[in-house]
Parts: structure tokens; C-alpha cells; sequence
């Protein structure tokens, strides 16, 4: 008898205990996946966006202020990668267009991807006084410290095409991509941890886009000259699996309105390349790999037909 | 009558038996499950083997486990006399570094990385001086351990310190009033009897350092046969392919366990002898 009780208890009380804790381990997952009261825009942007979209949320939201924006940045190549792993956003804006065509051959996308900026490189040294590079033939110098995105980043892509461009033009030398590329002490996940690294002194220069160093502090700023630069391409699309599919199609085309436009040129980005030829049909096909020099060629083309 | 007793006890319901079991369940669900299907996931790659005696990914563990080791060598050299005075002096001064000790522990890791950066970069407190004896830490394989050795130092001296207080004093004092120099003692009756918890701490100050990243990319960055130690070729992975990462990660893992299943082994027999 009693020991039938004891049984019974046993089990009553095991049982007891799983479900219990079973309920805590709900509850914390429940929680984690917070209820939303006013409508939740989540975009996922690559890190070279992040003062701009900043601005640009701000604007938005005032404009809409049903919709509360939830920024999230990193290279492109990342939240990709976040994407496909089943990361919820509701806008994937990438700082090349490989990313975002990754993004398109793996069914991420809810539509076609709109060009809404660009972009160029140039090279950021530490304005300390002692610095060695003073042009960008110093870059080559032995000695130079410097920082580069990680080939898979954007901007790590788009740097390794400027310094080969460079070695072909005039002034530089063929040797020249092969001294640069010696000098590299670091391959950062993405572009704001080079313009960080120069910023503390700890490395003396690096590669980054024109609009990271509008705001920066501590740091000097070399142009690349036109026929070396790469025209970076920054496309944004809304996702397949957006919870506000609406809402997305709303922030992309204030992305591209005129305010949006106006936010994103004070943040050093260079105007969508569509919006200078009058006739869409004919628009070219900007490539990140296209130097410079021939993207702005074609743009006073078209504005001169 | 101790027999019943025994028997009782293992027979009987107790309270938290239940909750026990239950406890466990969900604890080897929770912790086995990601490990093994990050296992069952990388052995379904048809380049398995391939990739992990690939180039990359031995350049990655070769560096992880020489940085590793001598982190551990510099930790163990300084970490074991410190961790000595620590459980010997009584002086109020220690007791102020006995409590800092464990600072690095519930430091984030990239805060660890700035601090090195801003005690030892090029702008550091110490970086002209160091500068002018031409020496730039920030980028170099020496970065890396000296991140290894700030984050992962607390878990030996700490495990170090509490093996030598178990010590009991009366064991040194009869070795010593025996005439046996100090040195000696310390060598022959201290240590000996403290290893299983120098063990343990080593084994659990190596796995942090070999397992370091946020300190690494802030002071150390990340670059191939240099600094590129396992977590950060891992991370580097993800940006190109899911599939290399996973290999990496098994290849992390099963090394990890090796070193610390022979550590393992080292401190039970230290446990037997003792027995």
C-alpha cells in the first residue's frame, strides 16, 4: 500500500517538476519573441550605412509615425548570411550588389532589388602627427600599417579592385598592388572596424567609403583620383518573408524620394545612377566593379543627351 | 544496520529526484543538441576530410594551439607563485589583488580588447615607451597571447589558489621541521598535493584562451597565419561559406576535447596517487 503511494508520489512529483520547468523554458522563449503594439519595420543594412540610416529612420518615422524603425548593421555579407539562416527583417540594404544578388539566388527577396546610393573609396590615415603616408604612393612605403575589410565585406572587395586599378594607372607601378597588399595587418568583419582601427592610431591607414569619413573624427582623408576608383553600387530590397511587406515598399521609396535623396548626400553617398538619364529603358548597368571614371563618363553622356 | 541505511537512502523517494531528472533532461537537450547537430551538419559535407586537413584551416589551428600554449606557459609560470601567495598571506594589500583577480571574468571581451589597446596600443600608456624600444604590439602573433593571457589567466589563479589553501600548513611544517628546504616542500608535498586543481584550472584557462575572439579582433586583428587564431578563421568562414565554418567548428571542438580529455586524465591520476 504505502508503497504504491510512494510510487504514485514519485511520479506526481517528477511530472510535476518537468512540466514546470518546461513552462519556465517557454515562458523565456515567449519572452524573447516580445507581442508588438505599433507596427515594427526591421531593416537590415550594411554597416557603412549606419549614420545615414540613422538620419534616414528618424525622418521616416516622423513621416509615418505609425511605423517604429529597428536598424540592424553589419557587412552585407553577414546579414546575408543572418538571412538565409532564417534572421527576420523586413528590408535587406547591401553595400554591393553581389550580396544582394546572393540574397536574390536564394529566394530571400520579395521582389527586384532597387539602387538607392553610391558610393566611393578612399583612403583614411590617422591624423596623428607622425604618420608616414602623406599621399598614396606612401602606402607602399615598408612599415605602413594597413587595415582592410575582409574580401568577402564590400567595401573589402571594392578595396582590393581600387589598389589593382591604381597599379595599372599612371604613377603608381605594377609592383605597387603587391606592396600595398604586404602591408595589410588586418581583415576586419566590416567597414566601420577599419575606420575604428584608424581612428585609434593603431593602424595608419586604410580603405573605406567617402560617406564613413564625413563624420569621422581623427583621421585625414586621401582621394582615390576617378580612373581608379570603383563606383559602389548600394541595392535595397524588401524580403520574402517580411511581416510588413507594406510598410517595406513605403520605406524603399522614401529611400529614393527626394528626401530620403537629400538625407543620404549629406552622408557623402553619390546619387542613384538612374536618376541622371531621363529615359529608364536605356539606363546602363552600373557594376561594382566598373571604375569610376566610366560610371561618371556615362552619367554626363546621358545628361548630355 | 549501515547497510539499511544505504539501502534506504537510494530506495526512497527523494524530494528533488524528480526534479533532478527532469533538470537533466532538458540541461543534455539544451547543450547536446546544438553540438551535435553542428556535428551531424559538418559530417554531411561530402568535403569533410578534405577540408579539415586543408591549408586554411591547419594554419588557423596551428596558431591557436602555439598561442594557446604559451599563454599557458606564461600563465602557469607567473599564475602558480602568485596563487601561492594568495592562499598564504593574510595581508590586506592581496586581499585587494585577490578580489581584482577575477575582474577580467565579468569584463565583455571587446571591453578586455580596448583596454589592451589602451594600456598597450601605438596610443596607449605605454606605447611610446614601447615604441621607442621598437616594439608595436597591436597587429602581431604576441598580441593575441597577451589577449589569451588577460582573459584566461583568472580561471588558473583562481583554481590554483583554492588548491593550495586545501593544502593543509601542517603538511608543509613537518616536511620543513624534517629539514626540508622550503623550495623543496613547496616542489615535493605542495604541489603535488594542489595538482588536480592546477590541472583543472589549466584545463579551463586554455579552453577561454583557445576559445578568445572579442579581445583578439580589437587588439590583435584578424589576418591569416598571424592573428587569424580558430574563432576568428571561423568567423571569417561565415562570411564565405556556412559549410568551411562548420568544419572549422568541428575541428575546434574535437581538438578542444583532446587537450582537455588529457588533462583530464593527468588530474585523476593525481587524485589516485593521492588516495
Amino acid at each position: 500500500m504505502t508503497s504504491t503511494v510512494n510510487i504514485r508520489r514519485r511520479h506526481s512529483v517528477r511530472a510535476a517538476s518537468l512540466v514546470s520547468l518546461v513552462a519556465m523554458f517557454l515562458a523565456v522563449l515567449l519572452a524573447c519573441s516580445s507581442s508588438r503594439g505599433k507596427e515594427t519595420l526591421t531593416v537590415f543594412a550594411a554597416a557603412s550605412l549606419t549614420q545615414s540610416f540613422e538620419a534616414v529612420a528618424a525622418a521616416f518615422e516622423e513621416a509615418h509615425p505609425q511605423i517604429s524603425v529597428k536598424l540592424a548593421f553589419d557587412g552585407s555579407q553577414r546579414l546575408r548570411v543572418q538571412l538565409g539562416h532564417g534572421a527576420q527583417a523586413d528590408i535587406f540594404a547591401s553595400a554591393d550588389e553581389r550580396q544582394m544578388s546572393l540574397a536574390q539566388e536564394s529566394g530571400l527577396l520579395a521582389g527586384e532589388a532597387v539602387t538607392f546610393a553610391t558610393n566611393t573609396l578612399v583612403v583614411a590615415v590617422s591624423s596623428q602627427a607622425e604618420t608616414k603616408v602623406k599621399s598614396l604612393t606612401d602606402l607602399a612605403q615598408d612599415d605602413v600599417r594597413l587595415v582592410l575589410a575582409h574580401p568577402e565585406v564590400p567595401a573589402g572587395r571594392y578595396a582590393v579592385d581600387v589598389i589593382e586599378l591604381m597599379a595599372k594607372a599612371p604613377g603608381f607601378g605594377p609592383q605597387y598592388s603587391a606592396q600595398i597588399l604586404r602591408n595589410v595587418v588586418s581583415h576586419e568583419p566590416n567597414v566601420r572596424g577599419v575606420l575604428q582601427k584608424v581612428a585609434l592610431g593603431e593602424a595608419d591607414s586604410g580603405f573605406v567609403y567617402a560617406s564613413d569619413v564625413v563624420s569621422a573624427e581623427n583621421i585625414s582623408v586621401l582621394v582615390v583620383p576617378e580612373e581608379a576608383n570603383v563606383a559602389a553600387i548600394y541595392p535595397v530590397a524588401a524580403l520574402r518573408f517580411a511581416a510588413e511587406k507594406k510598410s517595406a515598399e513605403t520605406f524603399i521609396q522614401f529611400l529614393t524620394s527626394p528626401q530620403g535623396q537629400r538625407i543620404l548626400h549629406s552622408h557623402g553617398f553619390g546619387p542613384i545612377p538612374s536618376l541622371a538619364g531621363s529615359n529608364s529603358s536605356g539606363s546602363p548597368d552600373f557594376r561594382g566593379e566598373k571604375p569610376a571614371s566610366a560610371y561618371l563618363e556615362s552619367i554626363h553622356a546621358l545628361g548630355d543627351s | 544496520m549501515a547497510l539499511v541505511t544505504g539501502r534506504r537512502l537510494i530506495s526512497q523517494p527523494t524530494p528533488g529526484a524528480g526534479l533532478g531528472g527532469a533538470a537533466t533532461l532538458l540541461y543534455v537537450v539544451f547543450i547536446g543538441l546544438p553540438i551535435g547537430a553542428l556535428l551531424f551538419k559538418a559530417a554531411q559535407q561530402e568535403s569533410f576530410f578534405s577540408s579539415l586537413i586543408s591549408g586554411p584551416a591547419l594554419t588557423a589551428m596551428r596558431l591557436s594551439l602555439v598561442t594557446s600554449a604559451i599563454s599557458m606557459l606564461v600563465i602557469v609560470l607567473v599564475g602558480t607563485p602568485f596563487a601561492y601567495l594568495l592562499a598564504r598571506s593574510r595581508s590586506p594589500l592581496l586581499r585587494l589583488v585577490d578580489a581584482l583577480v577575477e575582474l577580467p571574468l565579468v569584463m565583455p571581451p571587446v571591453v578586455a580588447g580596448v583596454a589592451m589597446l589602451m594600456a598597450f596600443g601605438r596610443r596607449g600608456v605605454l606605447g611610446a615607451p614601447l615604441e621607442d624600444l621598437g616594439i608595436t604590439l597591436p597587429f602581431t602573433t604576441a598580441a593575441v597571447i597577451l589577449a589569451q593571457i588577460f582573459v584566461a589567466s583568472p580561471f588558473f589563479v583562481r583554481s590554483a589558489k583554492v588548491g593550495f589553501q586545501s593544502v593543509a600548513t601542517d603538511h608543509e611544517d613537518i616536511s620543513r621541521t624534517l629539514g626540508v628546504s622550503p623550495w623543496s616542500t613547496f616542489l615535493r608535498v605542495t604541489l603535488p598535493l594542489a595538482a588536480p586543481s592546477l590541472l583543472t584550472g589549466l584545463a579551463l584557462s586554455w579552453a577561454r584562451a583557445v576559445s578568445e575572439f572579442g579581445a583578439t579582433i580589437m587588439f590583435a586583428g584578424n589576418l591569416t597565419g598571424k592573428t587569424q587564431t580558430m574563432p576568428l578563421a571561423i568567423m571569417s568562414a561565415m562570411e564565405t561559406s556556412l559549410d568551411t565554418a562548420l568544419v572549422l567548428s568541428v575541428l575546434l571542438i574535437l581538438g578542444s576535447l583532446a587537450v582537455l580529455g588529457a588533462l583530464g586524465i593527468l588530474a585523476r591520476r593525481h587524485w589516485q596517487a593521492e588516495a
